[in-house]
């Protein structure tokens, strides 16, 4: 059980950091992140500046050509990481936090409350996510709040049931049981007991979602649903295929925003499996 | 052991997948096939409303009138027409040996039946036929239609109403909601071959059309998802030919290279009359006052867009907003000399100056606001669909910030896009519309169409102008009108109602190894009704040589109105297959891979059953 | 058997009500949208309004969203069994969707055929190999391609195969025009358009199927009995098929059942890059179209044939393991 405090969590790192998976996973995060966070003193010149005329390939003055309007490719790629980030990280979350509480809410209190959240999970799961998102898409709008919005209407059930199962095993346990039985009120079992055991619980689900929702992010991009002004990677290879790019093997345009998207899900995934595999305390005890 | 079995099926899939791709394409190669952008959503002739429909049933159904390669209409069906009482009746006399692909003969009364049949059912797309109609009847070979009105795009009108058979569409009733999708009958010189939804139409050549039958076996469209896609498609020759989907830009130069190394590839561009503009409501202030207007025209550098957006394949627009491809026709609708940029060049100082001496002052942000405290903060709608449009805005966006005015560019699915600048829900758009005839105009400047739901999107309305495009409706000499349309031009850019953006050239790749003979026009894709009936194969094959008629390369204009050429049927000559029939080892190869691969995961299946039994 | 017969029904129940709730949603979310189905038409400037709003009434679409249209549609479906008429493409909803199920089908199916097999066996393999260095690389490898944006993938093995090696073809289903001589030549015609699409929708299930099933491997592997098992000395060979396989499976069953859904809608990214004539992109199509019986029609589609899957799978387990039927889900 992990405990969120600073000490601990520091341990926690350094465990994680210990196995392979957990290395690579926070070192490809980490550079990403330091990336995104200083992207305007790293990169070399103003993504939305025309600095150049169209379509160069790579040149020294320009290390990975320019784009369709002459906008430096590197730079777009470098600013893009905030974006990309954001969204995925943001829509995860966010799509955690609704899974968590609705799960946790009806995996502990049963009943009414329970069977109108797993209905509404059911109908949520059944309906295909990725038509799901370009209707919504479609119909709601292009700006990086409402692709936010449209990964997190279709992934927050499937968060939401994990979370139901995992709740309703705890909450049976005995001890909470026994609490229960000597007059504990709700709020003090949810918020002592099983909150903090869900909550790592979150933690890697929202990880692990993150590089979904990069995904998605991605592909409703290529549809032309996303926004396509603002620079994520998803939205460069859209820039890329729209103008023939692909067509003309600019690799230099698309393999390196595509690479980063994979590069970033990769990391999102080895930290999520790392995550999973040190709270799961059943694969602990094998090792 | 069990993991090196898995290894083994893992690097057998892996080596033997490609064995599925490799072996070439054992097809009939002797139809000509070019790209189509989407997939055809009716047959309907009356219903017709995407180009794409517009490709294919102009080659299965005949019409009253054909645009020529030179832009101008010429008569088609009728072999002799006349224009009587100041433009208000039409006479067609109607061709003789025309027969419908069922082989019953094409009459005055299938014209007379379709000209009613669209009067009476009032069909949206065809409103330009119907609604200047009165009166519609027939005196054995000719058809008389009484107009309400001179309507000197007539002809225009009806080079989009296709004539189609009384025998056929005399039994439905309910029109709007036919398909026509199971064997269309027209009297084109192709038939209705099939249809794979989402994939392709398949056309055949008629051996007995009129005007000499088509040289080629037939026609296939194929549906391409981008042009990406049919751009490749032709490079690697799986199609002869672009057809509404153009190269984008990025490809050009690369295209051009292509061309140059290859014999076989070929580039037409195009110039479509196709007018891209800027547009806000003149109701509203500012956009009211004509000044601030052309502080707007100096801020925007249409030189740049060109270059950046189109790679210099592109033509600026003219204030008098009719296309320069204009110029280029017969008839000289264009005016030249009120292009944007000779006006009003590119130049921001002055713009400023302008803005400042409207006494729009700017703000702490940079952003200006007006005396009655209006801040220059304006949404810039385009539709997502056009990538161009979008990179356009940008640029709008970028330069107008440097003159004080805030440009938020949102991007929206394009029906939306349309649905809002139809009911005025917009402050600016950057939209473009498809147009033919200059009477097509009236829509976009005539005072009657500033209505919710008309395209007169910028409210404009200005009697003077009003009165010219009612005049040149009316005025079938070409001269008098020319002069007319000149006027309007005029009085257009004085008021500047829309800032016209460019007008794209559109780069087509063909290919001239397989057939030649394609017609090529400023105004046309290479695939266009004119190049299908005149393209021959190039290395002779038997249906070539046994038909040696002779056949104008150039436009085949109907010429003598008493003898249509049609040819002696022909009949039956066996069409040579160029299919050379599939080499049996390719598709052993395939066969024998596939039954390796099963029998690979049946032995492992069966060796790891055992192993468990023994254990 | 009264319990088991009560469970059917109630089972059925749920499902139908689950389904009602859908259709309705999707019924509604279009119609809330802005744009009409007729705007198509409007784009051509020569469309005056008056014949406009005409055309809107004739679509029965001037008629309040509910309960007008919605007991219309309602009626329709429900009494006559029609999914309605496609506004763009004047035809029957079913004749438009089930020309491009097919190919569909054939796309999906096939990577599914592949992709359930491969994946499984990896899947076992990396649980059994976990913590080993070659468990580790093949891991981090699937891991890698699931990284990978599907049209990506597409776009590149487009770009190689099409483009610069020229031996597959840049898309669609089948090559027009062709002349088959026999059977033999149209299977090789429709896999050599198959074969890329296949690869690029195999190189995203087959990570997922190894991930669940690698997943669910280590959960039982985690279980007592197969420490039991392993104390008793039993062969790892034999552990890993008859304890671990066999429990993992069923979990992975579930999903399948579910994947369906996705199954039949989920490819219109891989469809786009590919111009693969299936569902994807028609619903993909409706939508830009405001084609609200076509988008309705091909959901309800969908959502019915996954469905039934689940509830077929539902029980088989029900007969398989009567805990199930005692609602202890």
């Amino acid at each position: 059980m992990v405990r969120l405090k600073p000490r601990r969590l520091i341990d926690f790192l350094k465990r994680l950091a210990k196995k392979p998976p957990g290395a690579i996973g926070l070192t490809i995060l980490l550079t990403l992140g330091i990336i995104a966070i200083f992207a305007p003193y790293i990169s070399p010149y103003n993504p939305w500046e025309r600095v150049g005329t169209p379509f160069e390939p790579p040149n020294p003055k320009h290390l990975l050509g320019t784009n369709d309007v002459g906008q430096d490719i590197l730079s777009e790629i470098i600013w893009a990481s905030r974006i990309s980030l954001t969204i995925g990280f943001l829509s995860a979350l966010i799509s955690a936090l609704v899974g968590t509480f609705l799960g946790v809410i009806a995996g502990y209190f049963r009943g009414l409350l329970d069977r109108l959240i797993t209905s509404i999970t059911d109908i949520m799961l059944l309906i295909p996510s990725l038509p799901l998102m370009i209707v919504l898409a479609a119909f709601l709008g292009r700006c990086i709040f409402i692709i936010i919005f449209v990964i997190v209407i279709t992934s927050w059930p499937s968060v939401c049931r994990m979370i139901r199962a995992q709740t309703l095993s705890i909450s049976s346990l005995q001890y909470i049981e026994a609490a229960k039985a000597i007059g504990a009120g709700s709020g003090r079992i949810l918020l002592k007991y099983i909150i903090p055991q869900i909550l790592p619980l979150t933690m890697a689900v929202s990880i692990l979602g993150t590089g979904e929702a990069m995904i998605a992010e991605a592909a409703l991009s290529f549809l032309g649903l996303g926004d396509p002004l603002a620079k994520s990677w998803g939205t460069i290879i859209y820039w890329a295929f729209v103008s023939g790019g692909f067509t003309y093997g600019a690799w230099w345009w698309f393999v390196p925003p595509g690479a980063l998207i994979a590069l970033s899900v990769f990391g999102f995934m080895n930290l999520g499996y790392a995550l999973e595999e040190e709270l799961n305390p059943k694969l602990k005890q094998q090792q | 052991m069990l993991s090196s079995l898995i290894y083994l099926v893992m690097l057998s899939c892996v080596i033997l997948s490609p064995s599925f791709i490799i072996s070439e394409a054992q097809v009939s190669r002797d139809y000509v096939i070019v790209s189509l952008r989407s997939d055809l959503l009716t047959m309907n002739l009356f219903m017709q409303s995407l180009i794409d429909e517009f490709s294919v049933m102009e080659l299965v159904y005949d019409t009253l009138y054909r645009q020529a390669l030179n832009g101008s209409f010429i008569p088609w069906l009728p072999d002799q027409v006349k224009v009587l009482e100041n433009g208000t009746l039409w006479i067609f006399h109607i061709r003789k040996n025309v027969y419908w692909h069922d082989g019953k003969p094409l009459t005055a009364e299938d014209v007379e039946f379709t000209l009613n049949y669209t009067v009476k059912y009032r069909f949206p797309t065809r409103s330009n036929v119907w609604e200047p109609i009165e009166r519609v009847w027939r005196e054995g070979d000719n058809v008389y239609v009484k107009l309400k009105y001179p309507y000197a795009a007539f002809s225009a009108a009806l080079a989009s109403l296709f004539i189609v058979p009384k025998h056929i569409w005399e039994n439905i009733t309910d029109p709007m909601t036919f398909s026509n999708f199971d064997n269309p009958i027209g009297s084109g010189p192709f038939i209705w071959e099939s249809r794979k939804a989402g994939d392709y139409v398949q056309l055949k050549a008629n051996p007995n059309y009129w005007a000499g039958p088509p040289k080629i076996k037939g026609v296939i469209f194929k549906i391409y998802g981008s042009s990406d896609a049919a751009y490749t498609a032709t490079v690697n020759g799986e199609i002869d030919a672009m057809n509404n989907l153009f190269i984008p830009p990025l490809l050009l130069s690369k295209a051009l290279d292509q061309v140059k190394a290859n014999p076989a590839l070929r580039i037409h561009f195009r110039r479509p009359v196709y007018f891209q503009y800027l547009t806000f409501s003149l109701k509203k202030y500012p956009f009211s006052i004509k000044e601030f207007r052309e502080a707007m025209l100096y801020a925007i550098n249409v030189t740049d867009i060109v270059e950046r957006v189109y790679l210099g394949y592109a033509d600026p627009g003219s204030l008098g907003t009719l296309p320069p491809v204009f110029g280029d026709m017969p008839e000289k609708w264009y005016r030249p000399g009120l292009e944007k940029e000779k006006i009003y060049p590119f130049n921001l100082t002055k713009a400023n100056e302008i803005l400042d001496s409207l006494g729009f002052k700017r703000g702490p942000d940079g952003v200006r606001v007006t005396p009655n405290g209006t801040r220059l903060e304006y949404e810039l709608l385009v539709s997502s669909i056009y990538p161009d449009r979008i990179r356009i805005a940008e640029m709008i966006r970028d330069w107008f910030a440097q003159v004080g005015i805030k440009i938020n560019v949102a991007t929206l699915d394009h029906r939306t896009v349309v649905s809002k600048l139809l009911n005025r829900e917009f402050q600016m758009i950057i939209i473009g519309i498809w147009l033919s005839d200059p009477d097509d105009w009236f829509l976009l400047l005539h005072s009657s169409s500033a209505v919710k739901g008309g395209f007169n999107t910028a409210d404009y309305k200005n009697p003077v102008v009003d009165k010219l495009l009612e005049e040149q409706r009316k005025t079938v000499d070409v001269e008098t009108r020319r002069k007319i349309l000149w006027e309007l031009q005029e009085k257009v850019a004085q008021d500047i109602p829309y800032i016209p953006l460019v007008h794209i050239r559109e780069g087509y790749l063909y290919r001239v190894d397989k057939v030649s003979g394609w017609q090529l026009s400023e105004l046309f894709q290479p695939a266009n009704f004119w190049s299908f009936i005149s393209l021959q194969y190039v290395t002779a094959t038997p249906t070539v040589t046994t038909t040696p008629s002779p056949t104008p390369t150039t436009t085949p204009t109907p010429a003598s109105p008493t003898q249509p050429f049609k040819t002696p049927a022909s009949p039956t000559a066996p069409s040579a297959q160029i299919t050379t029939p599939p080499p049996e080892l390719e598709f052993n190869v395939i066969v024998g891979t596939i039954i390796a691969i099963i029998i690979i995961i049946v032995v492992i299946a069966v060796i790891i059953f055992l192993r468990r039994k023994r254990t | 058997m009264a319990s088991f017969l009560s469970f059917v029904i109630k089972s059925l129940v749920h499902k139908f009500i689950i389904f009602f709730i859908v259709i309705t949603l999707i019924f509604l979310i279009p119609r809330l949208a802005p744009g009409t189905p007729i705007d198509y038409l409007v784009e051509n400037p020569r469309v005056p309004p008056e014949v406009r709003i005409e055309l809107i009434k004739k679509f029965g679409l001037d008629k309040p969203i509910f309960p007008d249209q919605y007991i219309n549609f309602l009626y329709n479906f429900f009494v006559r069994l029609d999914l309605g008429y496609s506004f763009t493409y004047q035809e029957p909803v079913l004749k438009v969707v089930s020309e491009r199920l097919v190919w569909t089908l054939i796309l999906m199916g096939s990577a599914i055929v592949i992709s359930i097999p491969v994946g499984i066996l990896i899947g076992l393999l990396l649980a059994w190999r976990r913590g080993s260095s070659t468990g580790y690389v093949l891991t981090s490898l699937i891991l890698l391609a699931r990284s990978f944006p599907v049209f990506w993938i597409g776009m590149v093995l487009l770009l190689i195969f099409s483009f610069y090696l020229k031996i597959a073809p840049s898309g669609g289903a089948l090559t027009p025009g062709a002349v088959y001589t026999n059977i033999f030549s149209y299977l090789e015609d429709v896999l050599r358009h198959l074969a890329l699409p296949l690869i690029t929708i195999s190189s995203v299930f087959i990570p997922r199927y190894v991930i669940l099933m690698r997943n669910a491997s280590l959960n039982v592997l985690g279980e007592d009995f197969v420490w039991v098992a392993k104390a008793v000395g039993l062969s790892s060979r034999h552990i890993l098929i008859s304890y671990v396989g066999k429990n993992a499976i069923l979990p992975i069953m579930t999903l399948i059942s579910i994947d369906i859904g996705f199954i039949a809608g989920g490819a219109v990214v891989t469809e786009t890059v590919f111009s693969y004539p299936g569902v994807g992109r028609l619903i993909y199509e409706a939508v830009l179209n405001r084609d609200y019986p076509l988008i309705l029609g091909a959901f309800t589609i969908i959502v019915g044939v996954t469905l039934i899957a689940l509830t077929i799978a539902e029980l088989l387990y029900a007969i398989i393991d009567p805990r199930v039927r005692r609602g202890e889900t």
